[in-house]
Formats: C-alpha cells, sequence, structure tokens
C-alpha cells in the first residue's frame, strides 16, 4: 500500500468527500487527513517522532494528531501563499498600467510584484519551517474561486474581479514557482483540468455546485471545492509524484459531507 | 562696574553648558517661538536628515501627517524603498528651499502639473522624486498619473499642517533650462541623462533661499492655510560638489547659507522658527559630535538626542516613550536605511 496523509485547512474537505472514490480508484493508495486548527502553521508541531499535533483543541469530531512516521507522501492543500495580500493591495489600489477602476490612489506594477516576492517568500519560510522541509511533501495552493463566483469583496479572492486578473495571477504564480524551487517541497499547481481560466475554477468543482436542493450557497461555497474536485485534483497528483493511473474509477458522489471540516 | 554679561543664564556660556545631554541641559537648548505640542499636526519634508526626524517624530508620539501612508499594506522596507511613510507625503527627498516652494505650487495650482519625465531602459522616472519609484514606470502617462495622485494627497495635507518641519539640505541644485524646474538631483544619477543643454548647476546665495521660503509661506496664506514652519538644517555633509571647489568647503557654504537663512528668518520673522538639530549633530554642545565612522551620517543616538532636545524645550516629558523607540529602532534597524539619492553619486564614483 501506499500511504498518503492529506493535511491542510479547509480545503481538506474537498479530499474527505471524495475518499471513497478516491480509495477505488487508487486501490493501492491508503488515505489518512489532518487539518490545522484555524489555518494556522503555528497550531500545530510536527515533533522530532514525526507526529503532527494540534496544540489548541481542534474543533469537534476533527483529529488533534497525525502520525507521519509510516506515511509514504503528503499532500499538504489548501495553501493560500499570501493571496490575501494580493487581494487586499488590489482592493484599494489601483495599478499603475492595467485597467483603471477608480481607485483614488495607485500603485505601480513593480511595487506589486515586489510585494507578493516578499509575502510568498515569507509564506514560503513558513512553510519550510513547519515540516521541516520534509522532502514526503507534496504543496498545492488553494483552488481558485469557481468562475461563477458573486464579485464580493473583501474575500481573498477579489483581486480575481480586476479586468487584469489574468497578469495578477501570473505575477502571483511567478512568485510561487520562484520561491517554492528553493525548497525541498514538491510543488502541485493546479492542473489544467481544474482551471475555467486564469485564477478561475470550473463551476462544476465548487461546492455550490453539489448544494442540496433548497441550500443557498455562502462565499465559502464558492471558493471551496466539492469531491469531484478532491478525485480529480488527487488523480492529478497520483499521476505525477505516485505514477499511478485511476483504475476501478467509481463516480464520486456530489453530496457534500463537511465532516467537520467544514469552510473555516 | 556693569557687564551685559552679567546675570545671563548659564546657557549663555559655553563653558557652563557646553557638553552635556542631561534633560536641564536639553531643554534649554532651543527657545521656541512657535507653540506647538503633541497634537500639532506636522509636515515633514527635507532631506536624507527629515527622515531620521520623521521616524524619530513618529516613533515619538507625535502627530505627524502621512498623506500617503501605506504602512497597512507594506512591510517598512518596502515602503521606504518605494518612497511611502519617510515623509509626511511621498515626495522624496527635498534638498533645497525652491524645490520645496515648487512643491507647494504645484500642489496649490489649479494648473495640471507640469510632468518632467527621465527615462531609462525603456522606463520612465518623475524627474521631481526619481527615487520612489526605483524600477520606473511603463509610460509617461503612468508617470502623470501618479504625480496628480500624489499632488491631491499632498493638498489634504498643507490644508491639515499646523507646522511644517522643513529640513534644508543644501543650496547646489540642477535646473532644467526648458521649465526652469529645479530638480533633487542631476540626470544621468537615477535616470534620464545629463545634457548641459539642457540643466545647468545653480548654487542658491542666502537672500534666494529667504526669499523661496517667504514665497512658499505667502503662497500657503494666499490660500487660507496657516502652517508655521520649524526650519533645521541637515547635518549631513554633501557627497559631492558640482561647483569645481572641494567637497569640504562646498559643505561649510551650503551649510552656513542655510543656517543663516533659517537664522535671519527666525530671528525677524513670526512665522518661521529655526530648531537646531544641526548644532547637536555636528558641534560638542550636546556631547557631539554624533556621526558614524565614515563622518557623514548621524548616529541613532544623536537623532534620539535631536528628538529629546525638541521635546524637552517644550515642556514635554516623553521619556517613557524615547524608551520605548529605542528598542523600537533596533528592532526594525533592517528596515531602517535612510533612502538618499546622493548615495548614487558616489556608486558613480566608484
Amino acid at each position: 500500500m501506499i500511504r498518503v496523509a492529506i493535511i491542510g485547512n479547509s480545503h481538506v474537505g474537498a479530499y474527505l468527500t471524495a475518499r471513497e472514490a478516491i480509495e477505488a480508484a487508487f486501490p493501492s493508495v491508503e488515505l489518512s487527513f489532518f487539518a490545522l486548527p484555524r489555518h494556522s502553521f503555528s497550531s500545530c508541531v510536527y515533533d522530532a517522532e514525526g507526529v503532527l499535533s494540534a496544540q489548541e483543541a481542534p474543533k469537534t469530531g476533527l483529529p488533534d494528531r497525525i502520525d507521519l512516521r509510516e506515511v509514504d507522501h503528503i499532500l499538504m492543500v489548501g495553501q493560500s501563499f499570501a493571496r490575501e495580500g494580493l487581494a487586499r493591495l488590489v482592493q484599494d489600489f489601483d495599478v499603475l498600467g492595467l485597467t483603471q477602476r477608480a481607485r483614488a490612489r495607485s500603485v505601480s506594477q513593480a511595487l506589486v510584484t515586489e510585494y507578493l516576492d516578499f509575502r510568498v517568500e515569507r509564506y514560503c519560510r513558513k512553510l519550510a519551517r513547519f515540516l521541516r522541509e520534509d522532502p514526503r511533501c507534496v504543496v498545492a495552493p488553494a483552488p481558485f474561486p469557481a468562475a461563477n463566483m458573486p464579485a464580493t469583496a473583501n474575500t481573498p479572492s477579489s483581486w480575481l474581479d480586476h479586468p487584469d486578473a489574468d497578469l495578477l495571477t501570473k505575477i502571483w504564480s511567478d512568485a510561487v514557482l520562484w520561491h517554492m524551487s528553493s525548497l525541498n517541497y514538491g510543488l502541485m499547481m493546479q492542473p489544467d483540468c481544474l482551471m475555467a481560466s486564469p485564477g478561475r475554477s470550473p463551476d462544476m468543482f465548487c461546492r455550490a455546485a453539489s448544494l442540496a436542493d433548497g441550500q443557498t450557497p455562502t462565499a465559502a461555497d464558492f471558493t471551496h471545492m466539492n469531491a469531484d474536485y478532491g478525485l480529480a485534483h488527487f488523480t492529478g497528483f497520483a499521476h505525477h509524484w505516485l505514477g499511478l493511473e485511476p483504475g476501478a474509477r467509481t463516480p464520486s458522489s456530489s453530496k457534500e459531507h463537511h465532516d467537520g471540516l467544514g469552510s473555516q | 562696574m556693569k557687564s551685559p554679561y552679567q546675570n545671563l543664564e548659564d546657557r549663555a556660556f559655553w563653558r557652563a553648558c557646553v557638553g552635556r545631554d542631561d534633560d536641564a541641559a536639553l531643554a534649554r537648548l532651543w527657545s521656541p517661538k512657535l507653540v506647538l505640542d503633541r497634537a500639532t499636526p506636522l509636515m515633514t519634508a527635507g532631506s536624507c536628515f527629515a527622515q531620521h526626524l520623521h521616524r524619530a517624530l513618529v516613533r515619538g508620539g507625535w502627530n505627524v501627517l502621512q498623506g500617503e501612508d501605506m504602512s497597512v499594506h507594506l512591510p517598512n522596507r518596502l515602503c521606504h524603498r518605494y518612497g511611502y511613510n519617510l515623509f509626511s507625503a511621498r515626495y522624496g527627498n527635498i534638498y533645497t528651499a525652491r524645490q520645496f516652494r515648487q512643491l507647494v505650487e504645484h500642489a496649490l495650482s489649479d494648473d495640471p502639473p507640469p510632468v518632467l519625465c527621465w527615462e531609462k531602459d525603456g522606463r520612465y522616472f518623475d524627474a521631481l522624486r526619481p527615487s520612489v519609484e526605483p524600477e520606473g514606470l511603463g509610460a509617461p502617462e503612468d508617470v502623470r498619473q501618479s504625480r496628480e495622485e500624489h499632488l491631491s494627497a499632498l493638498r489634504s495635507v498643507l490644508a491639515q499642517a499646523g507646522c511644517i518641519v522643513l529640513t534644508l539640505g543644501l543650496t547646489e541644485c540642477w535646473i532644467d533650462r526648458e521649465t526652469g524646474l529645479a530638480l533633487p538631483t542631476a540626470p544621468g544619477t537615477i535616470a534620464g541623462s545629463y545634457d548641459p543643454d539642457r540643466v545647468y548647476l545653480h548654487n542658491f546665495t542666502q537672500s534666494e533661499v529667504m526669499a523661496d521660503l517667504r514665497a512658499t509661506r505667502d503662497l500657503l496664506r494666499d490660500h487660507g492655510l496657516q502652517a508655521k514652519f520649524l526650519l533645521t538644517v541637515s547635518p549631513v555633509p554633501l557627497v559631492a560638489t558640482a561647483t569645481g571647489h572641494h567637497v569640504g568647503p562646498a559643505t561649510a557654504y551650503s551649510k552656513a547659507v542655510l543656517r543663516a537663512a533659517s537664522g535671519e528668518l527666525s530671528l525677524g520673522d513670526e512665522d518661521f522658527d529655526y530648531f537646531p538639530s544641526y548644532e547637536i549633530i555636528t558641534t560638542p554642545i550636546a556631547g557631539g559630535p554624533y556621526f558614524d565612522q565614515y563622518g557623514r551620517q548621524p548616529t541613532d543616538e544623536g537623532v534620539q538626542l535631536v528628538l529629546k532636545a525638541f521635546g524637552r524645550a517644550l515642556g514635554d516629558d516623553a521619556s517613557a516613550t524615547l524608551e520605548t523607540d529605542a528598542v523600537s529602532a533596533r528592532d526594525h534597524g533592517q528596515d531602517e536605511e535612510t533612502i538618499c539619492e546622493e548615495i548614487l553619486l558616489e556608486a558613480f564614483n566608484r
């Protein structure tokens, strides 16, 4: 068996809900899961023995530790790589040389680039400390919001509403690629099949697409993905990092199961 | 027999007061004409040393105006690299009285501001503040937009300011022949290229400096703005002179002119006061001089004494704040490099 631990934040939920489907498609894979309280690296300790433990009480129903000693691979999902910083900057300022949105003040593209470089570099340093650059670990950025997400300010992805979101996305991606290249972790950028356009996920993969009839989606339901996404993303991971292709694929359930994770 | 020196305070006598940096001595270094307290909205501007003053005043809890604040968004290092939060607005270093006059004229004018662009490797720089975008901008139009936004923010700062703390740094200035604009640095230093047919060097005299400062004050009053001026002179020597003279005497000329102009204005005009930061750093009156090992940059100890003397003279007991500031200064050491175009001149000379 190949033992894979999927750890991270609320985005772990997509893989938890796809667990049955993943294990059916990859019978040689055994999964375990762990979510960091409050999304915070500082909420956990990765001890010398290889056990990752929450330092504060997790939400009811969540495991408070995971033993990574016997794990072959660690997939750390849902990492923001400082996207929220870009969101705040673009929300408050126009960017010179890009489409203007009637903000009172502007910043230069060079500043945006340097700012992201600073923030992503700092994020990567935290990542490196967190699992001590354990070479078994592959890091995946958080999925982009669904293409049909209503425009809402004050979300970590509001910069994607910018008319030049493609360029801003590229500046961010370049910073992630550059700084992750110096770490011992693997980096799994978003597979093409899970992108509707630069910075957007296909509608069908978000939680909003899988809610039971009568449920009204919240903003988080457009930024968090469903079980179909969990299976598709894991398939990409298995192909590239495990050398596995799906065998007997079982259609995943589209019904959401929070399994206690929800959108934290 | 009577002498006019009889019964004078200790501070009138060199031997009685020189070399003392205790609170009582610091309090006597300056007799403020202007009525200032911690609530007075201060606008800071000037040369490299003004950055030290700005930081020290902010840390000391004074009400320093910040028209283009980026501290919420950016770390200090990046703020400063892009000219934010170095002064009360993002105008970069203002070395001469003419530059400051020109800046205020542009901010208060109803006409579109003149834009002078320098080009380097396909990037465009605002010649009136070339250091604020270290990588330049993509098009002259971006320079124009950025300048308009800056002047709009500056208008707001001027409208609020109760006192402008202006640190005069130089008398030597490059002037653009076509526009008559005073430049903060020679073309070819940060961007652009030096062409003697387009720029010339002017070394301001005392009367010219005074005329520029008075004209600035008059302009503010014409617009109903009430800010008074607290003048200081930067103790930082010239990094280079283009006059053909030795840099030492050229520095002495520059500082003497600025000091004399400040002194004359302070003596004869109620809108101007002079604060002796120059003397605190460069002379032994408060235990100095306070220069680093290269004899050019003021030490942190000297800058802290300047702020302490400022507060003490105003009857402000800020010792607790100052202790905290000292810790803060250490913690942020890596972010606290003073931004100075003049340093680039040295690079060109290596």
